[in-house]
């Protein structure tokens, strides 16, 4: 089961969209009927929703929710799952679908062409858009991102933020409208910055932990308000009558129905309970494009080349030891050999109902992507190298090397059955080329505990741990989680280069890459560093996944013009129901 | 859930049942006459007349045997993926149908067996040493002694059994023995009290006063002259928890925090079943697992009726 | 009496502090912890170094474990049951809403249980040998050894995938807001089948307790001499032997609650309901342990509440034995 050719991550949409159906329709076979129907792209999905006739005003819809959030304030949200809040939240920057960014409540988007930036970078001005209130008539002004960034700061208070704001050296109030913003560094994060304001006038200090009623239940100035949040049951989201536009939103409120199972919730889908569906990833779209294309009223549109890549992290240093290369996987070709072994398009094509994409590069997203084509699937090859650098075949068929069998624990987060599968599969590949390796899943909390809290990625005590990662935008943070500097220690705890991975080359280039905001001269830098990644494999992208949306056809006015996979809600002020 | 690690009404149901400071396990224990040929015999006349239990013990048998030899005649490997035979219904090739990763479910079942039924025993085995050597030392020694251990035995009564484990697993990791102990740890409490009852009535009678008599020690006296007098008790009970133990571990790998993959046990299987059963009707993926356990559990039961019918002199007077 | 009931309970408290001991190490020991922060350290929604360690500080994470624990047991001395990591907000008020929803289900099915068992197990044996025993107790044979979950899932693939009957998930109707007779009626069809499947197990073990009690009661020498004059003398004693019966059935009525409690944490799984034993594993999950320690905690409680109470009933209605 080889597969050759293996279309780049920048082949267009289109082609990415066909090869995905030839290659259903093989599998399924004559199961072809309604495949037009079955998931359209994005922009077809967005052409065809307005339908003839004006909006109709009035009416709920009723949103699944899978995970539900400790709070929605993602400023003070650890755990993912917030996404919901944009119903009631706006940012200042949206980035769109080629990850270019666009205002919301900022009037502009700093550069250095208006001004809004300075040219030693160190400076950001933002302007804000003139006129929007917060949901209960206040103003909404810089005084509150100075505020914002107070209640960042404060020692008393307990943010969990972006690492943006951790280079703000002050924020300075010029006017109501406009806001400067001191860096200590270049700061690439500028426009991830301020993604969840805090209303001032709700709070009587700057000292603010997550027990504030605040961080539960945020404040905005979006299209709807948080009305009510009923734990394990539903969040009631009620129309904003102090919305800057003034017809909108259409809809009277959106109730968000928490199903704690998720294929609970695409069941409960199919079947009519709910009219709209956010959290869908690779593995639910197969059921979901079924229900489609059999007529069950379903709307699905699928975003290939999503933010994040499934990785496979390899840990190159013994128990956190950088110093002391892993007796298996710190031997390139073990990596090299490994990367040969795994049958991705088989992930994808049997485990995934054809969703999901293929890239060879760790930066894959938005303006910094770098083309670079997968390993492909040999494992004669694997076989070869393995053999070559002296693993030859033991026991059982396992390979040794001066006593060391290649033997390893691969671990992902227990519980998640569509990741089993695959993890299963990956397990079979590398049996296959003499590699043994032991499943040991274990809650997420273990893997991606602290370091002081003896989480496993942290401490260095794992080899092999499969995760969905990768970043939206800004490729820093994610470059950054490759360096030597971030190695956590008992010393440095909080650092973050799980894979204990060392390469000075790398770590020069990437520092080189965050000194500027100029994209041209970080393109360049980061396709270097793409090329030394590749080679050396810290850790191997598996597949890159795809996100979708889906909603009943009742509904319409949905787009999806934004990058992020919450995309589809920013637009809800323009959600009607068809009567 | 009656059927989950539940000392009381559940499984054990009848007169092996806990009734708090109640003394039911050494009423049948005092009415059992010193260990003799006759009695064995008479024992095994009496089962055979239950007629579910034998019938069930032969079920028991054969599920037994299938698990052993079945996935060496088999085809098909219980973990091999195989995308070619993937999601079908069942089918002369598979008669209980194929999973996603296209491996042939019986051969999955039958092998899945093993680990169940060697979890059962492994637990159940922990489950009697424990409750044996508590009970044998309380009873026999008394005093200080059967005091503390029964409050040790009450601590035990009073932990949220289901809850303790679902924790103790989510914590350490599922493996084998982490099962086992988990399992067999909450469950030695009932063995411990029907040994200790036993004894204490047991260690006054004529044969152990005369064996005392003549200078035997106490250990000795314990493990020839009072140990296989308590036996029966001992044997149902174990009996009735193997079924106990199979339904926890199947109710923790169906939780998610049992077997890792790809191992096979019925309680995992069900658990990797459970959205597609729901979310696409390919109801044979958890039918079969169920049915095992649900088999597995019931004739187990019958067994330990059946055994309890024919060492339970007293019922059996009674029926 | 008195004595005796004050005794037991000071022998609970040493369990109570035993068990959560043995938890808050359990929890502070093993790799990985509360704060963290999802599976993604990769995007930019990361948390600092510092951002964490001001977690930690103001949780007190960083002080010596006996520290830690004596400071959650003094506040829990003073009704402060701590604060949830994950939600922020204080465990008594999270786990009383998860609570109503378990309380709902566990209600319902021990009602269920009650209703059904007694007056199948008396019927079954006063009528001992009759079709109708032999039904009754093949019935709750089977239902002893059918596993709940399985149940569900098959029950859930009949009613909810192939015909459509039933819903699958929640406890209301996500898109209708009714009221009055109408919500009850909602409510009736999500709580069905949870209902059914955990009531199930219950019912057959206590039919066949209460079975099995009466035909010990009604086997007794006075009892039978009276037995063989007829069936309607037979239900006249069955009310004298029911007066016997009803110690050992209303200890084990006790000691069905709380295991009907902790057993609904797989109803609850099966059937995507946020009650608290999903509360409990989401918690363990999480790690967060101030909510981990408060379930266990009541659990516990409820558990050697549950216990005493039989031990009272038995002392109680049976003269024969003396509570010390």
């Amino acid at each position: 089961m080889t597969h050759p050719t293996t279309p780049s991550p920048a082949a267009p949409r289109h082609a990415l969209l066909g090869r995905r159906l030839d290659r259903r329709g093989f599998v399924v076979g004559s199961a072809a009927v309604g495949l037009a129907a079955l998931s359209r792209p994005l922009d077809a999905a967005v052409q065809a929703t307005p339908a003839a006739g004006a909006p109709t005003a009035g009416g709920r819809v009723v949103v699944g929710m899978i995970q539900e959030p400790g709070q929605l304030n993602d400023f003070f949200n650890g755990q993912s799952g917030s996404f919901i809040s944009v119903l009631a939240v706006d940012p200042l920057f949206i980035p769109d679908a080629e990850g270019d960014y666009l205002p919301v409540l900022a009037a502009e988007v700093p550069t250095l062409d208006n001004g809004g930036i300075s040219p030693d970078f160190l400076t950001i001005t933002y302007k804000l858009r003139d006129g929007v209130t917060w949901s209960d008539g206040e103003p909404f002004t810089a005084e509150d991102i100075k505020f914002t960034f107070d209640v960042y700061q404060d020692p008393g208070s307990t943010p969990s933020v972006a690492a943006a704001y951790d280079a703000i050296e002050s924020v300075t109030v010029l006017d109501p409208l406009t806001a400067e913003v001191k860096m200590t560094e270049v700061n690439p994060g500028y426009l991830e910055l301020w993604q969840n304001v805090l209303p001032r006038h709700r709070f009587d200090t700057t000292a603010v932990t997550i027990e504030h009623p605040q961080a539960r239940i945020p404040l905005g100035t979006g299209p709807f308000v948080i009305a009510d949040w009923r734990t394990g049951a539903e969040i009631l989201f009620e129309r904003n009558p102090n919305y800057r536009e003034p017809n909108k939103p259409y809809l009277d409120g959106i109730t968000v129905r928490i199903t704690p199972e998720k294929e609970a919730a695409i069941a409960s889908f199919v079947a009519g309970d709910l009219d709209y569906l956010y959290f869908i990833v690779t593995g639910d779209l197969p059921t979901l494009t079924g229900a489609e294309a059999d007529g069950e009223g379903v709307v699905v549109a699928l975003r290939e080349g999503g933010a994040a890549v499934e990785w496979l992290w390899l840990n190159l240093g013994t128990a956190g030891n950088p110093d002391e290369p892993h007796p298996i996987l710190g031997d390139p070709s073990v990596r090299e050999a490994m990367d040969y072994a795994i049958d991705r398009q088989a992930i994808i094509d049997e485990i995934l109902g054809g969703f999901g994409s293929l890239t060879g590069s760790f930066i894959f997203a938005g303006w910094a992507a770098v083309d670079l084509p997968v390993t492909p699937y040999d494992p004669d090859r694997a076989r070869q190298i393995l053999e070559t650098a002296g693993w030859t075949e033991g026991d059982g068929g396992i390979r040794e090397k001066d006593g060391v069998r290649a033997s390893l624990r691969f671990q992902t987060i227990a519980g998640d059955l569509t990741r089993e599968l695959y993890q299963q599969l990956i397990q079979q590949n590398l049996a296959d080329v003499g590699i043994e390796v032991t499943i040991e899943n274990v809650p997420s909390n273990t893997i991606f505990g602290s370091y002081e809290e003896g989480g496993l990625l942290a401490r260095g005590d794992y080899d092999l741990v499969m995760s969905r990662d990768g970043y939206d935008v800004e490729p820093v943070n994610w470059v950054a989680l490759f360096t030597t500097e971030q190695i956590p220690s008992a010393e440095f705890p909080g650092r973050f280069t799980y894979s204990f991975y060392s390469n000075p080359e790398f770590d020069r280039i990437a520092a080189e890459a965050s000194s500027t905001l100029d994209r041209e001269v970080r393109q360049e830098l980061y396709a270097e560093l793409v090329r030394i990644f590749a080679a050396d494999r810290p850790a191997l992208p598996l597949y890159r996944s795809a996100s979708a949306d889906a909603w009943r056809d009742r509904l319409v006015g949905i787009e999806s013009r934004y990058f992020d996979p919450r995309g589809t809600l920013y637009t809800a002020e323009n959600w009607y129901l068809d009567q | 859930m009656t059927s989950l690690a539940r000392p009381g009404v559940g499984a054990a149901a009848g007169a092996a049942a806990e009734v708090p400071a109640g003394n039911r396990g050494g009423a049948i224990a005092g009415a059992a006459a010193p260990r003799s040929r006759s009695l064995w015999s008479d024992a095994w006349r009496r089962f055979r007349r239950h007629r579910p239990a034998l019938f069930s013990l032969v079920a028991l048998l054969l599920i037994a045997v299938g698990a052993a030899v079945g996935p060496l005649l088999l085809p098909y490997d219980p973990e091999r993926i195989d995308f070619r035979a993937k999601s079908e219904p069942p089918s002369l090739a598979h008669p209980m149908g194929t999973d996603e990763l296209g491996r042939d479910q019986l051969v999955r079942v039958l092998a899945g067996g093993r680990i169940s039924l060697a979890v059962a025993l492994a637990a159940v085995g922990v489950a009697i040493t424990v409750g044996v050597a508590v009970g044998a030392v309380a009873g026999y020694a008394g005093g200080w002694l059967d005091n503390a251990l029964m409050r040790l035995v009450d601590v035990f009564y009073s932990m949220p059994g289901l809850f303790v484990i679902i924790l103790l697993l989510t914590l350490l990791g599922p493996s084998f023995w982490t099962i086992v102990a988990a399992i067999g740890v909450l469950r030695w409490m009932g063995t411990a009290r029907l040994v200790r009852a036993s004894f204490l009535s047991l260690k006054e009678q004529d044969f152990v006063e005369a064996a005392r008599a003549v200078g035997v020690g106490a250990p000795r006296i314990v493990v020839r002259h009072i140990l296989p007098n308590a036996l029966s008790p001992i044997i149902v009970a174990a009996t009735l928890g193997i079924a106990g133990a199979i339904l926890t571990e199947s109710a923790l790998s169906f939780l998610g925090v049992g077997f890792q993959p790809p191992t096979a046990t019925w309680g995992r299987m069900l658990e990797e079943a459970q959205s597609v059963v729901v979310s696409q009707g390919h109801w044979w993926r958890g039918f079969f697992p169920g049915l095992m356990i649900f088999v597995t559990v019931l004739a187990v039961n019958f067994v330990g009726d059946g055994l309890r019918d024919a060492v339970d002199t007293r019922r059996a007077r009674d029926g | 009496m008195g004595r005796y009931l004050i005794r037991r309970l000071a022998q609970a408290v040493p369990l109570l502090v035993g068990i959560s001991i043995l938890v808050f190490g359990m929890l502070q020991m093993t790799p990985g912890g509360p704060l963290a922060r999802g599976e993604s350290p990769g995007r930019s929604g990361r948390a600092t170094a510092e951002q964490l360690q001001r977690l930690r500080d103001r949780y007190g994470l960083d002080d010596p474990l006996p520290v830690q624990y004596i400071n959650w047991a003094k506040d829990l001395v003073r009704g402060d049951w701590g604060t949830s990591f994950n939600t922020g907000r204080p465990v008594l008020a999270l786990i009383g809403e998860r609570l109503q929803t378990t309380l709902l289900l566990t209600g319902l099915s021990f009602a269920a249980t009650l209703l059904l068992a007694f007056p199948i197990g008396i019927l079954s044996a006063v009528k001992q040998h009759s079709a109708f025993d032999y039904v009754a107790t093949g019935i709750s044979f089977l239902g002893i050894a059918i596993p709940s979950f399985w149940l569900a899932l098959m029950l859930l693939y009949l009613f909810a995938f192939s015909l459509g009957w039933l819903p699958s998930v929640g406890l209301t109707d996500a898109r209708q807001q009714y009221d009055g007779l109408a919500a009850v009626a909602d409510r009736a069809r999500h709580l069905v089948l949870p209902v059914s499947v955990l009531a199930l197990a219950s019912t057959a073990g206590l039919t066949r307790y209460v079975r099995s009690a009466m035909l010990d009661a009604i086997g007794q020498d006075y009892v039978r001499t009276a037995r063989s004059k007829g069936l309607r003398e037979r239900f006249v004693v069955a009310g004298h032997a029911l007066k016997n019966a009803a110690i050992p059935i209303v200890t084990v009525v006790a000691l069905e609650i709380p295991d009907l409690f902790i057993g609904a944490v797989i109803t609850e799984s099966v059937f995507a309901i946020s009650g608290m034993g999903r509360l409990f594993i989401e918690s363990a999950n999480l790690r967060d342990y101030p909510v981990l320690m408060g379930i266990l905690l009541i659990a516990s409680v409820l558990v050697i509440a549950s216990n005493l109470v039989a031990d009272l009933i038995y002392g109680r209605l049976d003269p024969r034995i003396t509570l010390r």
